[in-house]
Parts: structure tokens; C-alpha cells; sequence
């Protein structure tokens, strides 16, 4: 299989402060795979690289072949942390607006899963609930059949029953052969579904690993990430 | 699974998605203008009617009266209406969580900036024409009742006051000089309002991008002005309005067409003015691409 995701001595920097530091990696397509760090790790620069939100970096970064651009995010179906969409649109609004831009978009599937997920279609993204307004932009996301799917923190700031929904909706959504690359802080929750870890910490790549070959030792995903980063907060 | 772009659909539907998006709002105050002049209409067709009673005809003169008033208001409010509208778009679609989705779509950011560019433009442009032309048809409807003249024998008065000159030739060559110069003008507001509030966006800036975005504004807009000022110097393109009644264009000094009755319309600052508008929309593109910053 091809590689779907190939980061080659990725610097990036903030002025004097570097936040990533030549990393490379590669991941073969048809995976999940889970993006782990703490905060200020450097995931989110990673992401915004990935996803074509930044592009000045040093080193090579390729999207099954593509430098970020143009055909890369035609492949790319990215669910940020934020609410980005406007707030005088409804739910069709949203629908329609994504339906415009990507021609993997099933709008057909999205009119239902509004159903479904009980989204009134005439209702305003301003009036909503935040789990409502995640439940639109979750669905916005995982009606398109893209190739990669980045999803950072979908989970995050949502209870349990809610933190259910989402990945099941991710795990029933996603097209076959599909990758999905996957922030988040809750491992404990998500570890079982991971195929590969990539761990950064400090700027740097950690460990890019199988979860059977992390997980050769007994060890969860979740205790390799407290030993890996308990140092931080060891003073 | 298909990754096909279509680059031009594409545009198509920034351009669409960004008109509707501004339209919500502008179209309220056109439609607002549309109204007032149809109610302006009924009220001179009733209280000029025959067999209308005094009193009534007296009420439809108020009530027509206080429709031009409104209908200039709101032709004014529209211009500002759209100026709000230029800033605020383009901040929210592209530098607050909105971004997260504009700059994520399958478009290049030439096409993010260019389709803004064109529907506020339009919008600008179309704004001003609204408020002119409402401006105009009511002014010279009072002028025609007030000081009882009509349409055509005020052109002709005004006509008479310069004389044999200029010809309907000169006429509609600086009416076209006019619309493009407006064009250019709205043209160049639009591209140095998108300049600085993307400058003021870059990591730098982004903490005081308020500030910054307004010292940017008025620097640009002065160094537009200098600049332009200077390619005058150098190169003075004019189109003279002949006593003859013909036109004619050259490299001229002011001394050269500010004589006599001869008129002299410079065209170099338009075309400055569109130059640096290119270069400004390149440069607004390259870092809206390379150096904005998320947050």
C-alpha cells in the first residue's frame, strides 16, 4: 500500500521557539492511527501542517503524493477543535456549503444522519447547543469518503455517553481503506481502536509504532504515555 | 474515493457561498430601497390623480416626501453597510474559527482572496450606483417641483452654462474615465482594507491586530498615494478635452492642458492605482498563504 502520510525532517518554528524539530515519519494507508502528546507538544502545529493551515515549515511533507495544497485537501477530511462554521448558517446551509467544495461529499448520507442524529435541518449553528453544533460538523466530516481523515481532539470536552457516540459514528462512517490520523488526550478511552501510535513530545518524535508491537510488553498505550511524559511534571 | 478538483467550479463556488453570505444581510437594505421608491411612485401617482380630495393628495405629499428622505438615508446606509461588511467577512470567514474551514477548502488562496475581491467589490461598486442614481432620480424630482423644471431642460441649462462645449463625444469619454476611475478607487480600498487586515494577522502582529490593522490601512493608503503621485511625475498620461470639441491623449505637463478652456483629465493615477492593486493582491495572497497564523 502506498504511504499516505510521509513527513520528511519537518522543522517548524515560532520565532526563537521551534515546536518541531526534523521529524519523519511515514504511515501506510488503511490505518487509525493515534497522534499523542501533551499540550504544547506540538500536534496541533503537526495538524495545521498536514492540513495546509501552515505552510511555512522546513522539510518535506507529502499527502498520498501531494505537497499540502489543492488536490491534498480534496483528499483530506479535517475536523479541527474548534466551531468553525458561520454562524448564520442551518444545518442544510452547512451541508450544502461542504456539498460545493468536495465532490467525495455524500449529501444523500448527510441529510440522514441529520435525521438521525436529530439536527433540525432550518436550525442556526448560532442557536445551537455545543454538542450539537459537534454533531454537525462531526457528520460534515464523516459523510465525505476521503482518503485521510485528521481529526484533532474529538473528543475533547465531551462526557462519556457523548465520547461514545462520536467514535462510534467515526468507526461506522469510515470508508474502507481509509486512514485516520487521531489527536487525543482520553487514551484510555480510544487506545483499542489505534492500529499505529505516533508520540511527540518537546518538538520531537517519541515513538511511531504498531499498537501490537507497543503493547508486546503488557503495557497499554496509556502507560507508555505516562512513562514517556511523566518527566514533565516530576520535579 | 475521489479527490477530483475541479479548479474554476471551484471558484464558481467561492464566489457563489461568498455572495450569498454577504447578500443575507446587503439585499435587506436594497430591498428596503426598492420598497421606498415604489412607495415614492404610488404616493406621486395618487396625490397628482384626478378626483384625489385635497386632504388625501395632502397626506400622499407628505408621505412621498418622507420616502425620498428615507430613500437617500438608506442609499447612504448602504454604502456603509457593505464597508462593514468588506471588513467583517473577510476577518471572520478567514481569520477567526471560520478559517479553519475557508483555508482548508480545495482552493488556492489567489482564489480565496480573488472571490472576495470580486463580490465585495461589486457590492462596493454597486452600493455607490445605488446611492447615485437614488440620489439623482430624487434630487432632480424635487428640483422638477420645486423650481419647475424637467429633467431634459436642466441637462440643457447646465449644458448652456459651458457653452458650445464639450461634444457627446467628450461627454461619454469622461463619463467612462469616471466609471473606471471609481472602479480603480473602490478597487483599491477593497485590496489595501484585505492587505492590512491580513498583515495584522501574521504571528507578529496578531496580539494588537486591531491596531495594527488600521496604522496598516493608512500607511498603505498614503504610500498608494505617493506612489501614484511620483508616476505622475514621471509620467503624466493625459486625456485633453479640446476646444474643438475633440479628444486627445499624450504625455503632457499640467502647464501644457491648463490652458484656455481646454480640459485635461490625468490617467496615469488610475493606472497606477490599478498596478499597485495587482501587486497588492499578489502580495495580500502570498501571505495570507505563507505567514497568517491561525489561532
Amino acid at each position: 500500500m502506498s504511504q499516505i502520510i510521509s513527513v520528511r525532517n519537518l522543522s517548524k518554528s515560532y520565532g526563537s521557539h521551534q515546536v518541531l524539530s526534523n521529524v519523519s515519519f511515514d504511515f501506510e494507508g488503511g490505518q487509525i492511527i493515534g497522534l499523542l502528546g501533551p499540550n504544547g507538544s506540538g500536534k496541533t502545529s503537526l495538524i495545521k501542517i498536514l492540513t495546509g493551515l501552515i505552510n511555512d515549515y522546513s522539510g518535506e511533507v507529502l499527502i498520498d503524493g501531494n505537497k499540502p495544497g489543492k488536490v491534498s485537501k480534496s483528499l483530506v477530511a479535517f475536523l479541527p477543535e474548534k466551531t468553525y462554521l458561520a454562524s448564520w448558517m442551518t444545518s442544510d446551509d452547512a451541508v450544502n456549503y461542504i456539498a460545493d467544495f468536495y465532490d467525495d461529499f455524500d449529501k444523500a448520507k448527510a441529510m440522514h444522519m441529520m435525521d438521525v442524529f436529530q439536527l433540525p435541518h432550518k436550525q442556526k449553528v448560532k442557536t445551537m447547543s455545543k454538542g450539537m453544533q459537534e454533531k454537525l460538523q462531526l457528520l460534515l466530516v464523516m459523510c465525505r469518503n476521503a482518503k485521510l481523515y485528521i481529526l484533532d481532539e474529538p473528543m475533547g470536552g465531551v462526557d462519556p455517553a457523548a465520547r461514545d457516540f462520536i467514535l462510534e459514528t467515526i468507526l461506522k462512517n469510515r470508508p474502507e481503506g481509509s486512514t485516520i490520523l487521531m489527536s487525543t488526550h482520553l487514551i484510555q478511552d480510544v487506545e483499542e481502536i489505534f492500529d499505529s501510535i505516533l508520540m511527540i513530545g518537546r518538538g520531537s518524535l517519541l515513538m511511531k509504532d504498531t499498537v501490537a508491537n507497543i503493547t508486546k510488553s503488557g503495557k497499554t498505550i496509556n502507560d507508555i504515555f505516562k512513562e514517556v511524559f511523566s518527566v514533565d511534571w516530576n520535579f | 474515493m475521489t479527490g477530483t478538483s475541479k479548479p474554476k467550479g471551484k471558484f464558481l463556488m467561492l464566489l457563489k457561498n461568498d455572495f450569498l453570505a454577504s447578500a443575507r444581510v446587503i439585499s435587506l437594505f436594497y430591498i428596503a430601497l426598492v420598497l421606498l421608491i415604489g412607495i415614492f411612485g404610488i404616493c406621486v401617482a395618487v396625490s397628482g390623480a384626478d378626483g384625489v380630495s385635497m386632504e388625501l393628495a395632502s397626506k400622499f405629499t407628505t408621505a412621498r416626501n418622507v420616502s425620498i428622505i428615507l430613500s437617500i438615508l438608506v442609499s447612504f446606509l448602504l454604502i456603509f453597510v457593505t464597508f462593514f461588511f468588506v471588513v467583517y467577512d473577510f476577518f471572520k470567514s478567514l481569520f477567526s474559527p471560520q478559517g479553519y474551514l475557508s483555508f482548508t477548502l480545495p482552493v488556492s488562496s489567489n482564489q480565496l482572496l480573488g472571490s472576495k475581491v470580486i463580490v465585495y467589490g461589486g457590492w462596493m461598486l454597486l452600493s455607490y450606483a445605488a446611492f447615485m442614481f437614488t440620489s439623482v432620480f430624487l434630487m432632480n424630482y424635487t428640483a422638477d417641483q420645486v423650481i419647475g423644471m424637467d429633467k431634459i431642460s436642466l441637462a440643457e441649462t447646465f449644458l448652456a452654462m459651458l457653452g458650445d462645449f464639450p461634444s457627446t463625444t467628450q461627454i461619454v469619454a469622461y463619463l467612462v474615465y469616471m466609471i473606471m476611475m471609481f472602479f480603480v478607487i473602490f478597487l483599491s480600498f477593497v485590496s489595501i482594507v484585505y492587505f492590512s487586515i491580513t498583515v495584522s494577522h501574521v504571528r507578529l502582529l496578531q496580539k494588537h491586530s486591531i491596531v495594527a490593522s488600521i496604522v496598516i490601512f493608512f500607511a498603505t493608503a498614503i504610500a498608494f498615494l505617493v506612489i501614484s503621485f511620483k508616476m505622475t511625475e514621471i509620467v503624466n498620461f493625459v486625456m485633453v478635452f479640446n476646444e474643438d470639441k475633440t479628444l486627445s491623449f499624450g504625455l503632457l505637463r499640467p502647464d501644457e492642458y491648463l490652458t484656455g478652456n481646454a480640459l485635461g483629465m490625468e490617467v496615469t493615477p488610475g493606472f497606477a492605482f490599478l498596478i499597485l492593486d495587482i501587486g497588492m493582491f499578489f502580495l495580500t495572497s502570498y501571505i495570507m498563504h505563507k505567514k497568517v497564523n491561525l489561532k
